[in-house]
């Protein structure tokens, strides 16, 4: 057990490690570089060459690795190139709005998906069954950018309910939301409808079946928890991708998400903000993925015993 | 073994890992069965019919624009007489021909990607699986790595290197789509690893490559196309991303998430240019995951009905 | 004070380039503001080489330039004056100051800015109180928001939306002149556009007219000049009418019967209906058998090609920021300069004469000879001038609208 969670533990580092060593080199090896983007289509070699000095910039790959890395290991980030700010504080502000959004999203997500894939599976070849497995299809196949236009035109500009784009008020949220929930409630719907029909073939929910026990209390007592495994592992792996759509529902919605933030850096090739960025993405992932890990220690009793 | 196996790549053997045992069944059912799911997979060829033959009965001609026919409804007759069933975009082409070439774009992209990510995959995760060890270690932190990386801004890095086109545009998705190939892999392996016949195999002398080759690969095609038919709809939908953000398919071989993106500025005004290959996208996507559920239902004995 | 100080949410059409005022310094210089364009900063001061400036009392500024320049009026609206303590301190640029009808109140990246009617303010104190910009990315939200009522204000939709809102009884939509512009530069370093007669021809297979019509609509007209006619220093030039059979004589003689490959650089964004445009061109080019591959590029992509002169054509919008020719085109078009590898004595000589001389008279001579020779010999195609368009709700009243795509709300009242 002990071994078990320490071993996580060193793993969560290792990615870490890891996917910071990958962005430092790629975000290197982009065309186009940090002084002459700022500097504009007029700058010449002269001035670019300047402000690389002044940002540091001229250094050797592994002197600037060296570093980067052992500022990162002890928390400082420096500064965003663009903005002459502290990194942390820029992210800092788009957390909050990417977080509303990511768990409205997978609240919403998971309300819908769950009575859904229930219904489907306990109905299993039925027309309810078709018609939540073409919905969640539908749901996973319509690209986040249209729906969420789409969803504009209909709420906003048509039947003028919800405001168009903006962060503003709390009725700002349910559009995005909507838009970013809509695949994961696909890729849910499916996992909890196969998750329960596999678990209900198995001996123990037959046996339970066959001593009498009503149905819905096998769903809660048996069928749920096993049911919950397979779930939760793919909302831990599906971050990145809502966080893929996120970037994309921020910018349809002009919501001031850390998408936006990321994708603007990489345009200005802010080398800082851009690795700092990523490693709060990528160490927000292992951390729920950790935390993921050890759910199965309390969901399933099997990984206990290893 | 080494107890490397996480708990998160268990998740994955609840794809069934062999074919059903037809032992207990009468022939004839078994034929029957295999009859409804061809039924299933018609759609998928109709979809891949079109795309072979569409633009040749239908030519596409990304060259010419004819401003003063743009933006006209469906079945609006054109100036030359001609008449534009799915009406014309912002420039004038005609959709019907645009949407017939993005049927052979996108699922051109949809396949390569996937085969490539499969192959990719299914050597890392064979390897991985089967040395165990440091090497599976390794491999398989590689797979966090690449997991707790946000794909869409690789996705975003690469094509900002290797700049616009089909083929690259292949080589990015599949570089972010290889790992979830590689983990079932893996966890594949790692299961027929200790089944009889592999064990039997290697007790009469068996050398590795012969035993992956002729026992292991073999038993573990079955998952990965399972898996690769719900992939390949995400393909599709992680390029329509792409467009979106500026970096898909030229514009003389447009896919249909590209077409998708660039007439979503139209949405009010001529709609057609962004829905209707938004439509044939989400039904291709919803073919191939019906088929794969039909698939999945089909390998999996626990999944059959009395 | 004049009037209420009402709200007003404004929609600015460049909003996210707001925060780029907030940039470093460079060699002392402060940035200076950025806008939608990717080639306005000049490669040296616009002040010239060597300039002093001094400010012998607290409300005068002089500037002593080191040779006669005959744009310091015009490049004066560059300058950035700001307090002597402080500005080179972490921060000092999170926090303008001005003495503008509004001063800054707060920002919220990519979200808003909001700015204030300033007290202290020269003039009459503006009526309406409190500016809101918001960042709308998208063009069916920004869209979506003025029809609602959202936003009372924006400015730079495309073509194709404002039919739909010229439907619309709330809003009013105003179009003006700007000082931005389209080019379609040639790398006259390369083969085949080191000949003249090329590039005439590519200029010659346009069909600019019906482009005008069926695309631009009010956000474009046919360009007259390589610089626009809000611009001092422009003169009318003879126009490239649609003449493919020329065109196609004209490459024959340059020894390109049966026309060439090559291809265009170009970054999605960069001015209104820019992919059609590109579309449309190459779509005209390929009639008189050049074949031009679309190279849509990421920004950096495109700006490290651009910086390199690797490229074939590069097909962009442009702003002359000052309104003033030099601006434009001493910085692009001189040897010195190096942009498009067009190199012509006669042109370096008369943009510097231009710049030197401070009889403004002189210098439109020297710009429309200028001109002429950039236009004549083909350095680039100047397909259209650019107009902003305005879309506001009607209760905004007394807005006038300025070329430089920077409006004006110190004028503005709201009606009830």
């Amino acid at each position: 057990m002990a071994h078990y969670i320490l071993q996580r533990l060193l793993y969560a580092v290792f990615v870490l490690w890891g996917a910071l060593t990958v962005i430092f080199l790629v975000v290197r090896i982009l065309p186009g570089d940090p002084a002459s983007m700022m500097l504009g289509a007029g700058a010449t070699q002269t001035e670019i060459d300047a402000l690389r000095q002044n940002l540091g910039l001229d250094a050797s790959l592994p002197e600037q690795y060296v570093s980067f890395m052992s500022e990162a290991a002890r928390l400082d980030f420096g500064e965003s190139l663009w903005l002459r700010r502290p990194v942390l504080d820029s992210i800092g502000e788009r957390i909050a709005a990417t977080g509303r959004l990511a768990i409205a999203a997978v609240i919403l997500a998971v309300a819908i998906s769950f009575p859904l894939g229930i219904v489907a599976a306990l109905r299993q070849r039925g027309p309810i069954d078709y018609a939540v497995s073409v919905l969640s299809l539908i749901g996973q196949s319509v690209p986040g950018f249209w729906l969420g236009i789409m969803l504009i035109l209909i709420f906003a500009r048509q039947l003028r309910w919800l405001p168009s784009a903006g962060s503003q008020t709390p009725q700002h949220l349910i559009l995005p939301a909507i838009t970013l929930a809509l695949p994961l409630v696909g890729v849910l719907t499916r996992l909890v409808r196969s998750g329960l029909l596999e678990v209900m073939h198995e001996d123990y929910i037959r046996t339970a079946r066959a001593k009498g026990i009503a149905p819905h209390a096998v769903l809660t007592r048996h069928a749920m928890r096993n049911m919950l495994i397979p779930v939760i592992t793919v909302l831990g792996i599906q971050l990145g991708n809502l966080l893929g759509g996120a970037v994309i529902v921020e910018t349809v919605f002009g919501w001031p998400g850390i998408g936006r933030l990321l994708v603007d850096a990489i345009t200005k090739r802010d080398y800082p903000l851009v690795q700092a960025a990523i490693l709060f993405i990528t160490t927000t992932f292992v951390l729920i993925n950790l935390i993921v890990d050890l759910s199965y220690v309390y969901l399933d009793p099997r990984i206990r015993l290893r | 073994m080494s107890a490397i196996t996480t708990a998160a790549d268990e998740q994955i053997d609840y794809i069934p890992l062999t074919e059903s045992d037809p032992g207990t069944r009468s022939r004839g059912k078994r034929r029957k069965r295999q009859i409804r799911l061809v039924l299933w997979g018609v759609p998928i060829i109709v979809f891949i019919l079109i795309a072979i033959f569409g633009p040749m009965i239908v030519p596409y001609d990304s060259v010419t624009v004819r401003t003063g026919d743009r933006l006209k409804s469906p079945g609006t007759v054109l100036r030359d007489g001609s008449t534009a069933w799915l009406g014309t975009d912002q420039v004038g082409r005609d959709m019907l021909a645009q949407v017939l070439q993005g049927a052979r774009i996108s699922l051109l992209v949809g396949a390569a990607t996937v085969v490539l990510a499969g192959l990719i995959g299914m050597f890392v995760g064979v390897i991985a699986g089967y040395r165990g060890g440091f090497l599976d270690s390794l491999l398989m932190r590689l797979a966090d790595i690449q997991l707790a990386f946000p794909s869409i801004i690789f996705a975003i890095m690469i094509a900002a290197v290797i700049g616009p086109s089909v083929v690259n545009v292949i080589i990015t998705l599949a570089i972010t789509r290889w790992v979830v190939f590689a983990r079932i892999s893996r966890a594949a392996v790692l299961s027929v690893k200790e089944q009889e016949f592999v064990t039997a195999a290697r007790a009469i002398g068996a050398d590795a490559p012969r035993q992956l080759t002729r026992h292991i690969v073999p038993s573990i095609i079955a998952p990965l196309i399972v898996i690769a038919t719900v992939e390949i709809g995400l393909v599709i939908i992680a390029e329509a991303s792409l467009s979106f953000l500026g970096l898909g398919t030229p514009p003389s071989q447009p896919s249909w998430g590209q077409t998708i993106a660039q007439g979503r500025d139209y949405l009010n005004n001529a709609w057609w240019i962004s829905t209707i290959p938004g439509i044939a996208l989400c039904l291709v996507v919803i073919s191939v995951g019906v088929f794969g559920d039909r698939l999945r239902d089909y390998l999996d004995p626990r999944m059959q009905k009395g | 004070m004049v009037g209420r100080r009402q709200h007003v949410d404004v929609h600015a059409a460049r909003g996210r380039h707001l925060a780029r005022r907030h940039a470093v310094h460079v060699g002392g210089c402060p940035e200076l503001p950025a806008t939608g364009d990717r080639s306005r900063r000049p490669a040296r001061s616009p002040l010239g080489d060597g300039h002093r400036i001094g400010t012998p009392d607290d409300l005068t500024v002089t500037i002593t330039c080191s040779e006669p320049l005959g744009t310091v009026p015009a490049s004066a609206t560059l300058l950035y004056i700001t307090p002597a303590a402080g500005t080179n301190e972490d921060g000092f640029f999170d926090n303008p100051v001005g003495l503008g009808p509004y001063k800054f109140s707060s920002w919220e990246r990519d979200s808003q800015i909001e700015l204030v009617a300033s007290d202290t303010y020269w003039g009459d104190a503006p009526a309406v109180g409190t500016l809101v910009f918001r960042d709308i990315p998208e063009v069916a939200a920004k869209a979506t928001s003025i029809e609602t009522g959202e936003i009372d204000f924006t400015w730079g939709l495309p073509a194709d939306q404002l039919p739909i809102l010229a439907e619309n009884p709330d809003l009013v939509i105003d179009s003006t002149p700007s000082y931005a512009y389209y080019f379609n530069w040639f790398n006259s370093s390369r083969e085949p556009f080191t000949d003249a007669r090329v590039r005439q021809a590519m200029n010659y297979a346009l069909d600019r007219e019906t482009l005008a019509n069926d695309l631009l609509q009010n956000v474009g007209v046919v360009a007259t000049a390589p610089i626009p006619p809000t611009i001092f220093g422009w003169s009318e030039q003879t126009p490239y009418t649609y003449d493919p059979e020329r065109a196609m004589s004209l490459l024959a003689e340059a020894g390109y019967p049966d026309g060439f490959d090559t291809h265009v650089i170009w970054v999605p964004g960069s001015g209104p209906q820019d992919r059609e445009l590109v579309l449309s061109f190459v779509s005209n080019w390929a009639d008189i058998g050049v074949n031009v591959e679309s190279m849509e590029m990421e920004q950096g992509a495109w700006l490290e090609k651009l910086l390199a002169l690797d490229w074939d054509m590069d097909f962009q919008t442009n702003t002359v920021r000052t309104g003033d020719a030099d601006f434009t085109l001493r910085r692009l078009y001189t040897s010195s300069a190096n942009r498009t590898g067009y190199a012509n004595p006669e042109l370096d000589e008369l943009l510097l004469a231009a710049a030197a001389e401070s009889d403004q008279d002189m210098r439109l001579e020297l710009y429309a000879q200028a001109n002429k020779i950039i236009w004549d010999d083909a350095v680039g195609i100047f397909p259209f001038d650019l107009q902003t368009n305005y879309v506001m709700n009607t209760k905004i009243q007394g807005f006038e609208p300025t070329p430089s795509t920077i409006p004006n709300f110190a004028t503005v009242t709201i009606a009830e």
